[in-house]
């Protein structure tokens, strides 16, 4: 059995010592540990009588930190502890190079890992235990998986039959250019070998297309500020990531969920490559696409490796294949077409590129997304289809409540949207939105604290639906500020929040949520997602339970949701119920969209 | 094979200076010289200060022994590697040759046992001399080596008196003859006038009861001889003197080396604790006496300057440094090696002309 | 010559940011510089965590120790 000393040289810090003699001797070592700020003399007299095979030194960063851990070394050579004794030494800011000038025979940088130090004290290799055949290697997971989607509630079941039976009826035969568009991109990719017939189709595409995408496919005319990426730009990329590294792991302390995700759209898809490795590295389980709103305005999308500095990263084909092939095997990949005139296309160039998750709400995205919405419904159906028959999750989010929408009726249109996909075939995912909206702050719903409300919102989903949960988009939208910590205390403080509900999935924002002039630097990001580990550390399995206010908010927001669908049902026309207000009226602050309108055919 | 150790009493005191200087010597003289050191020698500037470090320059020819990463590092062109199969924190030590002149990063192994498996290595090659740069604070490991270069100066103390005081104490453990007798121990031992020995359980005095065993064995007999192999703490020592006022007369204490003394503690201390010894009839040997070949003293200290927030380069009166620590030290040569005239350093580095070679390496 | 608002900097100015690099050896190199090229004094690296491709640091320059003069209170007492 192996002796192993252990001598905090710092006069109060030794919990990492503590910590390691309890692992050691838990391992069958012979553990003695020394109290804090012993001197040099004393580590070796110790080493002399005991006889160690091994010392572990650990020292914080001080005044003189240098001299006393170089002293310690030499004693050690001059008592002649060195020809049986191994040296090892810890502590913050403790470096290969710095172990090395002080002659220690092994140094722990970073973190403490056991197994790191019991392959040091036996003089071996440290063998990682997230090697390539470890089983903590990350899979891609299926967020719906296990659901059932079975309603506990029969009441809005019913509603939400009659709602989504009679929006697929009024849909009907009805198209739209986007559905056309969609169409032939489709017969596009089938037929990407053949020049002529990509010709051919190129010519119908273009009819269904505003005046400047014509623009662009017949003369190459760029939109403003945008360029094409050159070829030397493109294989620079994959120098960048040219390394191998160890598995990333997880944010999460305990369990496989929640999966945390983070949106990207510098408006590069070179930068945004950089982004999204970076959170990858740090922990995240998925990203997804944020384009710019002109890009779904427009009837008709560009092609080819395009960038500009915008709000957002345009959606081509070339543009979302680059990104996704420097995606690692197990990152969920989400490209959203939850409004605009562009849709059904997004669905089909997301799906070629490798898309995991679709993102598709008509009541937002006809109200606070801007799209008209009688076209987003055709256009929303259609693509509901294509996630059916793609076998690929949509995930609805609601962030409607940031107009002023309560959340009952943010949740109704949400419901109404499940209700549609699961009819079509489709699996969705409900994105409740924990976020300090207008209708809280106008009517005190989180003057005492923000945990109520938010927990009553997740738990009413619980009541309703056997459903996966994947509170967005981002957590915590509206508390954030610019200053970076208090941002990612917020974020970390809902995300983990929603981690004690058992969220399914949960995204996060960066740390420059609140800042507006310019894009999320990659650092904001780096902040909030290890913000949220630490909380996960913190909270680990606990769970949380609803206060009596919150069961009473819970049972408020079910009454309401019944009522908000109990009016659409009974208008019998789920579009004009959009137009109306009644999933989200001017006095809550939404409009139903114009971008679009009048263009449904048939 | 010589092994010359160069050593620094704190950082910026000139010994990377120093051995250059030397390195240049032996390379115009055609020695087949390898470089390592027992610590990392590798950055351009000071990572505290952020004032600019000499580094190491290795010519053509020259062999160096170095973890393995750092083979990549420096601008030197390297051939032939040869494992050692020594370990450090940074990876196996590789013996490489300098196919084009460079500068180089230096991690050598840090136990005596592997820098003398080392150095075996090295004259198995055909090295005449081997540059063994020191690190801070350490001196134990050079014990191995045939000689030391010291270099101080006022980064350690800007204060010229105490600094030369503290020059000259070191320098004076360097001057006691070597134990005559093969007698040796891995215990701390004593050896009565009668012949009897009497032994403790460890080879270091380190705490209270081990020095009070030595004294009372002092007092129990008139003289004798107490060996410490391994180390003695210079604050016990100086007790145990206070304790054996009259009964010191005749008594020998045989250290391993003038190393051992330094790394255990203050040469302040060891200097008084000595010369009072000496003054009741006692004496000092050394198992393995060490030679100090050369002190150098070094004008040079960072200067923090508050207005700018950053260091800057200062000096003391160079000259004055210069004459009061060779006032102090007549026993070593103390050079400034910024301050010529020099003497012939190869010759008091006892580098013979047997070591040179006939091809150079610059 | 510091400029007048470095001047008002209390105690120290932390640079946050991230650095693409494929080694913490260069993470921290690049740390260490980041300071100088910006013409401020030494920085000390006070937080670095380096995964694979980059780095994310926070490094220190300090513009006003404890027991310095304090230019912030001259240019108050100028007033």
């Amino acid at each position: 059995m192996k002796t192993v000393l252990l001598a905090p040289l710092d006069p109060v810090h030794d919990n990492a010592i503590k910590l390691i003699q309890r692992r050691l001797a838990e391992a069958g070592y012979e553990a003695i540990s020394m109290p804090p700020g012993t001197t040099p003399e004393e580590v070796v007299q110790k080493a002399l009588v005991h006889n160690a095979d091994t010392i572990l030194v650990s020292r914080t960063l001080g005044y003189k930190v240098g001299e006393i851990l170089s002293q310690l070394v030499d004693l050690a050579e001059a008592a002649g502890v060195r020809d049986q004794t191994r040296l090892g030494v810890g502590g913050m800011a403790i470096t290969k190079e710095i172990g090395t000038e002080l002659g220690f025979d092994g140094c722990f940088v970073g973190e403490l890992k056991m197994e790191e130090v019991i392959a040091f004290i036996e003089n071996r290799a440290s063998i990682s235990t997230d090697g390539a055949d470890s089983p903590n290697l990350r899979k891609k997971p299926d967020i719906t998986g296990g659901y059932t989607y079975e309603f506990f509630d029969p009441v809005i079941e019913k509603l939400l039959d009659q709602i989504s039976t009679q929006a697929i009826d009024w849909v009907g035969t009805k198209t739209t250019d986007g559905i056309e568009r969609a169409k032939i991109r489709t017969a596009m990719l089938e037929n990407e070998g053949s020049a002529s017939e990509r010709e051919k189709l190129l010519e119908q595409y273009l009819r269904y297309c505003d005046a400047d995408i014509q623009a662009f496919y017949r003369s190459r005319h760029l939109p403003s500020g945008v360029r094409w990426l050159e070829q030397s730009e493109i294989d620079g990329v994959s120098n960048l990531f040219n390394t191998s590294h160890e598995n990333f792991g997880s944010l999460r302390h305990v369990g496989s969920k929640p999966l945390f995700f983070s949106q990207y759209g510098t408006g590069c898809p070179v930068m945004d490559v950089l982004h999204i490795k970076v959170a990858e590295a740090w922990g995240i389980d998925g990203v997804f696409h944020f384009d710019p709103s002109w890009n779904a305005q427009r009837e008709g999308l560009l092609e080819g490796y395009l960038t500009h500095e915008h709000d957002g990263t345009i959606i081509t084909l070339e543009n979302l294949k680059f990104i996704h092939h420097f995606l690692e095997p197990y990152t969920l990949w989400n490209v959203r077409g939850h409004r605009g005139l562009n849709t059904p296309e997004t669905q089909v160039l997301g799906h070629a590129a490798g898309a995991d998750l679709f993102k598709i709400n008509i009541p937002y995205g006809s109200t606070g997304g801007g799209t008209d919405p009688a076209r987003l419904t055709v256009d929303g159906i259609y693509s509901l289809m294509l996630a059916s028959q793609y076998g690929i999750p949509f995930d609805i989010p609601g962030n409607d409540e940031l107009s002023g929408v309560p959340p009952y009726k943010t949740f109704a249109g949400i419901l109404i949207m499940m209700a549609l996909g699961l009819k079509l075939g489709a699996r969705p995912i409900p994105k409740p939105l924990l976020c300090y909206s207008p209708y809280m702050t106008i009517y005190g719903r989180m003057d005492d604290n923000m945990i109520d409300m938010n927990l009553a919102k997740l738990a009413v989903w619980r009541d309703i639906v056997d459903t996966p949960l994947w509170p967005g988009e981002p957590v915590g939208f509206m508390t954030h500020t610019p200053d970076r910590v208090q941002s990612a205390l917020q974020t970390s403080l809902h995300a983990t929040l929603a981690s004690t509900m058992g969220a399914d999935a949960v995204t996060i924002a960066s740390s420059d949520e609140a800042y507006s002039k310019g894009p999320i630097s990659v650092q904001a990001r780096v902040d909030t997602l290890r913000a949220v580990k630490d909380q996960l550390r913190f909270q680990g399995s606990v769970k949380a339970t609803l206060s009596p206010e919150a069961e009473l908010i819970k049972e408020e927001i079910h009454e309401k949701i019944t009522e908000t669908l109990q009016a659409v049902a009974e208008r019998g026309d789920f579009v004009a119920s959009i137009y109306e207000g009644l999933l989200g009226s001017k006095e809550d602050g939404l409009y139903p969209g114009r971008v679009g309108a009048g263009t449904v055919r048939g | 094979m010589k092994t010359i150790g160069f050593v620094g009493t704190a950082k910026n005191t000139g010994k990377t200076t120093t051995a250059l200087h030397v390195l240049k010597l032996v390379s115009e003289a055609g020695i087949v010289t390898a470089l390592t050191s027992i610590g990392y020698d590798g950055e351009n500037t000071d990572h505290i200060t952020g004032l600019p470090k000499p580094r190491y320059y290795a010519a053509k020819g020259m062999l160096l022994a170095t973890a393995e990463p750092c083979l990549g590092y420096g601008s030197a062109k390297l051939k032939d590697p040869i494992r050692t199969g020594l370990r450090t924190i940074l990876g196996e030590i590789i013996i490489a040759t300098v196919a084009e002149p460079g500068y180089v990063v230096l991690a050598g192994p840090n136990r005596r046992m592997d820098i003398q498996q080392l150095l075996a290595t090295l004259e198995s090659l055909g090295v005449a001399l081997t540059m063994v740069d020191g690190a801070l604070n350490r001196l134990a490991a050079l014990t191995v080596a045939d000689g030391l270069v010291l270099s101080t100066g006022a980064a350690y103390d800007e204060r010229i008196p105490e600094l030369a005081a503290h020059a000259a104490a070191i320098e004076s453990l360097f001057h006691y003859p070597k134990y005559s007798s093969e007698e040796t121990s891995h215990q701390v031992s004593f050896i009565a006038p009668t012949g009897i020995t009497q032994q403790l359980a460890l080879g270091s005095v380190l705490e209270a009861s081990a020095m009070q065993a030595v004294a009372d064995w002092l007092k129990s007999s008139q003289g004798g001889t107490c060996l410490i192999p391994g180390v003695f703490s210079p604050q016990l020592f100086q007790e145990m003197l206070q304790q054996l006022d009259h009964h010191l007369e005749g008594s020998r204490f045989v250290f391993q080396s003038p190393l051992n003394l330094l790394a255990a503690g203050s040469p302040e201390i060891w200097q008084a604790g000595f010369a009072s010894l000496k003054s009741r009839g006692g004496e000092v040997l050394y198992q393995a006496p060490l030679p100090l070949y050369l002190m150098t003293v070094n004008p040079f200290y960072p200067q923090y300057l508050q207005k700018t927030g950053n260091y800057t380069a200062a000096f003391v009166d160079k000259v004055a440094l210069l004459q009061r620590t060779r006032q102090l030290i007549q026993d070593t040569p103390v050079v400034d090696i910024l301050q010529p005239p020099l003497p012939d350093l190869l010759k008091i580095c006892e580098i013979t002309p047997d070591m040179f070679s006939d091809r150079p390496q610059a | 010559m510091m400029t007048k608002a470095l001047d008002r900097v209390v105690d120290a100015i932390d640079i946050e940011t991230f650095l693409y690099c494929k080694s913490e050896d260069e993470a921290k190199e690049l740390a260490e510089s980041l300071a100088n090229e910006l013409h401020l004094p030494h920085g000390d690296i006070v937080f670095l965590e380096f995964k694979a491709w980059g780095a994310r640091v926070r490094i220190r320059s300090y513009i006003h120790h404890p027991g310095d003069h304090y230019r912030w209170m001259e240019t108050q007492e100028e007033k």
